[in-house]
């Protein structure tokens, strides 16, 4: 090939790939509005408000250490809404580093949201493994609260509830598991239930300021994308200790006058068929002396050390235990929620089927036996 | 030296990159729509065909060896010249379908996960010009970028199956066979359009290097990416359970289950870009392979790029310009079921047989195969 040929061939070949490149319309980084977290809530009319935390790239007039902003805005879908957002900030919503979806309390207790997961889950950027919660208030409120928390409301809230609720014996939760539990078998399901609670501000400079912290120890249940109830703390700690995934619960015990805290390091939950139709339960906890500033704890503490457990402390926890966990499994009942899965483990034998399906939590009688040794 | 020899451990490395490259794009909620959560089963079935058909195909590489006929040669001696004219006709169509599926699901992945967007022909061009590239180099040039890269794209397809390893509970995939197993097997059967990757060895037959073994590394490759896929399959459908059918594109959703994912941003998108690497050189590879197959079709041996067979190849990857790759899976692939499985499934089990009688055929004329391909080939074209 001659000199020019060459010439020819390389100019040609650098044409080309501009032109090519040029031709592929990727989105600026700084023409985007980076979605953290979406709350949900009702509008007046029956449509949403939608308030997100966005993170805009190029607004460098920011003070420093604010490096996100709430938009809120209304529209009769999620859609609508999300367009809004686009129109508000004059960019391009994007939803891929989004890490939290809350649902504000009017709106969930209110609405079927089978629309709304059904828009989330089947969204194309949004991981579908984004921390799904609900919360007391409106969703506008809490985010509101990033002065307070001193940081990103998404960003605490998914971590609280990603890496540290499973620690402290609270089941969290993400948008492809709700949406499958409100799809499949009993269509049951739960979500964190988080508040802002305020705490005292003793900083002297800003003696106005609201500080607070996020709770995240309720939990709420829903059926096929409605409302069921809450439970309370007593109930929270009884499904705790039947879902195998989660540690750390603390039970709070007596002994010569003195208060210990037995906190669970380790567990194993077996769930299986008895035969009958029902299931046989086995918990087994191993537990060592909690920290002295674990919660519920009152009176006379001891400290953490590492002592031989007592075993009439470790036979309390196990009656603590045991009653927690039958007031969790008569609630079940009660209110016909499947949060342990119980259909689950006939489908495994049995595959799905309109029987399964239509199964009440009454026809699957449990037999829980809880056992609890030192670690 | 000949621009198209290969060496078995190329060959492997090579097939092994091909069975991870197409397997973890649209398949995955094909088969969860089919069958549900026992869409690991009909893929294993699939593997199951695959290794006794690619065990049929090394034979028949292990009787070629001294000979060293490429296909044309051996089919042309065996069942005759029109037999096999039809069978690369076939042939051609499944590489030109299988290239158009890929390119669509990946097309498709830029649009969606990344959010880039161009035009269709915008897109084909720059995978046009490194297929003409690797036509012009021969199969000894992809065959070396595959084991370039072949580190870096096992890596990210591990650290992608491995991350979401925890979120996975393997009971979800209980019972066995609940969808039945008449259905599984039809399953395997019906999407085998997806399987049998092997199909590319057939047209680097006469430039496969034999040092000891063909039957090991091959085998070992195919066990590994079998094993991978099956293995892909079952955490996708145990993640997403009912959903499974709606998530099109499994390898871009089974990574931001990755708890980095949250806390250090999409990781998960640098390696779902590496691991496309292997599906850009899958497309190289069949889009080769349709060449090679005009090649035989016309009968006639190009010493330099055919321009005009590119043209054609090139032509046919417009199709998802008229109809979507959806259309394509329930039109085309639907009815050309049989024809498929004829080169897909019976070829291989008759290669040793065919393969043995153009040697003896060969031997019998005493004259040089490559030869008579080459003479073969000048005569079609003359003609």
């Amino acid at each position: 090939m001659s000199n020019l040929k060459r010439l020819f061939v390389v100019i040609a070949v650098i044409a080309v790939t501009i032109a090519i490149a040029g031709s592929f319309e990727g989105s600026n980084v700084l023409d985007r509005a980076i979605i953290l977290g979406i709350g949900i809530d009702l509008e007046e009319n029956g449509g949403v408000v939608m308030t997100c935390e966005v993170v805009s790239p190029g607004n460098g007039t920011e003070q420093v250490g604010t490096f996100s902003k709430t938009v809120t805005v209304s529209g009769g879908t999620v859609n609508v809404a999300l367009q809004a957002v686009s129109e508000l900030t004059g960019k391009e919503t994007s939803l891929g580093q989004c890490v939290v979806l809350v649902l504000g309390s009017e709106y969930y207790e209110n609405v079927d949201f089978s629309d709304l997961t059904e828009y989330f889950i089947n969204h194309h950027s949004l991981k579908e493994s984004v921390v799904m919660c609900c919360c007391e208030g409106t969703a506008k409120d809490l985010f509101d609260k990033g002065n307070a928390l001193a940081q990103s409301v998404s960003i605490a809230l998914s971590s609280a509830l990603l890496d540290h609720a499973e620690k402290i014996g609270v089941p969290a939760n993400n948008l492809l598991k709700f949406t499958r539990s409100q799809n499949e078998l009993s269509r049951t399901g739960y979500l964190n239930k988080v508040n802002f609670v305020p705490s005292d501000n003793t900083d002297a400079q800003l003696p106005d300021k609201t500080l607070g912290y996020i709770g995240y120890r309720e939990i709420a249940v829903f059926r096929a994308n409605r409302y069921v109830c809450t439970l309370d703390r007593q109930e929270v700690k009884g499904f705790s200790l039947l879902s195998p995934d989660t540690v750390g619960e603390t039970f709070v015990t007596y002994l010569d006058d003195v208060t210990r805290t037995l906190q669970v390091t380790n567990k194993e939950v077996k769930q299986k068929p008895d035969g009958k139709g029902g299931l046989e339960i086995t918990v087994g906890l191993t537990v060592r002396y909690g920290r002295t500033d674990s919660e519920q704890v009152s009176g006379a503490f001891t400290a953490k050390n590492d002592k031989e457990i007592d075993p009439k402390l470790l036979k309390d926890v196990e009656e603590q235990a045991q009653t927690v966990a039958e007031k969790f499994l008569a609630l079940q009942i009660e209110r016909n929620f499947d949060l342990l899965d119980f259909h689950d483990i006939y489908r495994q034998k049995e595959g799905t089927t309109t029987a399964l399906v239509n199964k009440p939590m009454e026809d699957f009688p449990v037999k829980i036996t809880v056992t609890v040794k030192e670690s | 030296m000949d621009k198209n020899r290969v060496s078995v451990d190329q060959l492997s490395l090579m097939y092994l990159l091909l069975l991870m490259g197409g397997k973890f794009l649209s398949l995955p909620s094909i088969l969860a729509s089919d069958v549900g959560h026992d869409s690991w089963l009909a893929m294993a079935f699939s593997f199951m065909w695959d290794g006794v058909c690619l065990c049929m195909l090394l034979w028949a590489i292990k009787i070629n060896r001294n000979a060293k006929m490429d296909i044309g040669a051996i089919l042309d001696k065996s069942v005759s010249k029109p037999v096999a004219k039809v069978i690369f006709v076939i042939f051609f169509v499944i590489f030109v379908l299988r290239t158009n599926i890929l390119l669509a699901s990946t097309y498709k992945m830029f649009s969606v996960t990344f959010d880039v967007s161009t035009n269709w022909i915008v897109y084909l061009i720059p995978v046009g010009a490194l297929a003409i590239f690797a036509i012009a180099k021969g199969f000894n040039a992809i065959a070396r970028t595959a084991q370039l890269f072949f580190a870096l794209v096992v890596i990210s397809v591990i650290a992608l199956l491995v991350s979401p390893l925890s979120e996975v509970k393997l009971t979800e995939l209980l019972p066995v066979a609940e969808a039945g197993w008449g259905k599984v097997l039809w399953t395997s059967y019906f999407r085998s359009f997806w399987f049998s990757d092997y199909i590319f060895v057939y047209f680097v037959l006469d430039g496969i290097k034999i040092k000891k073994h063909v039957f090991a590394p091959m085998l070992t490759s195919f066990a590994v990416g079998a094993l991978l896929a099956i293995t892909l399959n079952a955490v996708f459908v145990a993640i997403f359970g009912h959903f499974a059918p709606d998530f099109d594109m499994a390898m871009s959703k089974i990574g931001v289950f990755s708890a980095a994912s949250t806390t250090n941003g999409r990781w998960d998108w640098l390696t779902l870009s590496i691991w496309l690497v292997s599906v850009f050189l899958k497309m190289i590879v069949f889009i080769f392979c349709a060449y090679k197959c005009v090649e035989k079709i016309v009968g006639a041996h190009f010493v330099k790029v055919n321009w005009i067979s590119i043209s054609v190849v090139m032509l046919t990857l417009l199709l998802p310009l008229f109809v979507t790759a959806e259309d394509i899976l329930n039109t085309v692939v639907k009815w050309g079921l049989i024809p498929f499985t004829l080169v897909q499934y019976v070829l291989p089990l008759l290669m040793p047989l065919f393969t043995k009688t153009a040697v003896f055929k060969s031997e019998a004329t005493d004259v040089s195969p490559r030869k008579v391909s080459a003479v073969s080939a000048r005569e079609a074209q003359h003609e």
